[in-house]
């Protein structure tokens, strides 16, 4: 029952510190902001195992989904396949190393925006907007470096929690 | 290895949820599980937005309220150094002013002006002497006359040097009760002597009781004085008063130095 209660806790937790905080912070000026959510995915995928990392890319994919203008269901997706890659390198790699932090979840982010992008390719919906142009995609690029530079250091945040909760 | 084949079919279950999502997102029943969902998550985003807002408000204003407190002292110092600067230029004025009016002083066929600073004026000895600061390197000789200048612009009696030093002299001033010159009443053309009484006021006497003295009349030097050139101003009548016993009048002057502080003086040194 406390562990229901404290991924609950967590669940929430993360929302926010993914939607709320973020208006907060210098990065969003240039609309790069870290994804706390992948990273929480790629964090549990690599030390949990495939099951937990897909479950859990799932739903916050679906919750992203929920409250974004985004298609629906593209982010469940993306996620939910980002889970399931980053949990197939559970037990190869030294999840401790922040190289194997920084690879897997370059991978994560490269496989989410590329799914992003082939759906809106696939589907150009009239309320999504297509990165096509060089400005934005400069954005994409300097949004992974920014999330792979504080990788590790929020690897080192989830295992002080994960020590005390997960 | 079984528990792989399930991982897999899961990932795979996901995986059909998810496109039959993107597929079905606008249908009616795909939109409503996005409203529902969206009203369960939306109040708690809402409220820690809000949360964060009001926080983020508050560190500004303190911040805001700190920054003009800085602010406010530091415009506090700049306004107390602005007044000093004020109040040091008033000074330098109305200096300015003094020494202006005390260039008026001439050189004359008889005399040069040696301009001098008060620089010690004692209590216990407020009415009887100063000291400025030029002395017998400047020229300066016992019984010299000093002057001063007062803001109206008139050269009054200030006293004599009785003391030289090498750089500074004491000025025996004309309150001092050693200290007697001969004057004259301006309107009446009549001579007599001026003496100090150790008070902010010069006593005249030998005046005859026939003599018309009226209040607020002019006292110059004389023409009899040894010191002093003639007709150099000393003070104004104040009062009179009849001796009951002889054949003269008491008349009691004040002397124009004492109507403002004398910093600077001008001391009359022969040629």
């Amino acid at each position: 029952m406390i562990n229901v209660i404290i991924s609950i806790i967590i669940y929430f937790a993360l929302i926010i510190v993914q939607f709320v905080i973020p208006k907060y912070m210098p990065f969003n000026i240039w609309m790069v902001y870290p994804n706390f959510i992948l990273m929480f995915i790629v964090y549990v995928a690599l030390n949990k195992g495939i099951m937990k990392g897909q479950t859990i890319g799932f739903i916050y994919g679906l919750t992203w989904d929920v409250l974004s203008t985004d298609i629906f269901g593209v982010r469940t997706l993306s996620f939910t396949i980002a889970g399931y890659l980053a949990g197939s390198f559970n037990k190869k790699l030294n999840k401790n190393q922040p190289l194997t932090q920084i690879i897997v979840m370059a991978i994560g982010l490269i496989v989410t925006h590329l799914i992003l992008n082939i759906t809106y390719i696939i589907m150009p919906a009239s309320e999504t907007i297509y990165i096509q142009n060089f400005e934005l995609s400069f954005l994409i690029i300097f949004n992974i470096l920014i999330n792979l530079i504080l990788t590790p250091i929020i690897f080192k945040v989830f295992l002080l929690i994960d020590k005390r909760t997960l | 290895m079984n528990t792989n084949k399930n991982t897999n079919k899961v990932f795979c279950l996901l995986l059909v949820i998810s496109i039959l999502l993107i597929v079905l997102r606008l249908t009616p029943t795909v939109q409503a599980i996005k409203q529902l969902a969206y009203s369960v998550l939306v109040p708690d985003i809402k409220f820690s937005s809000t949360f964060f807002s009001k926080t983020g408000n508050f560190i500004l204003n303190l911040s805001n309220i700190i920054k003009v407190n800085q602010e406010n002292t530091e415009l506090k110092n700049e306004n107390f150094n602005l007044k000093q600067e004020l109040s040091d230029l008033q000074i330098i004025m109305e200096e300015n002013e003094r020494l202006k009016n005390l260039l008026s002083i001439k050189e004359t066929n008889i005399s040069k002006p040696v301009f001098a600073n008060v620089i010690v004026r004692e209590p216990t000895q407020w009415y009887k002497s100063v000291i400025i600061d030029k002395g017998s390197k400047d020229g300066i000789e016992i019984d010299n006359p000093v002057v001063a200048v007062l803001s109206d612009g008139q050269t009054c009696v200030f006293g004599r040097i009785s003391e030289v030093y090498s750089s500074t002299s004491k000025v025996a001033l004309i309150t001092n009760p050693l200290f007697s010159v001969p004057v004259q009443i301006k309107d009446l053309n009549m001579d007599c002597v001026c003496d100090g009484c150790d008070s902010q006021y010069l006593k005249l006497s030998f005046i005859p009781d026939s003599a018309d003295i009226k209040i607020n009349d002019k006292i110059v030097t004389s023409p009899l004085s040894t010191i002093f050139e003639k007709g150099i101003n000393v003070g104004k009548v104040v009062d009179i008063a009849k001796t009951n016993y002889g054949q003269y009048q008491e008349v009691i002057v004040e002397p124009y130095t004492q109507k403002q502080s004398i910093y600077e003086v001008a001391v009359l040194v022969k040629k």
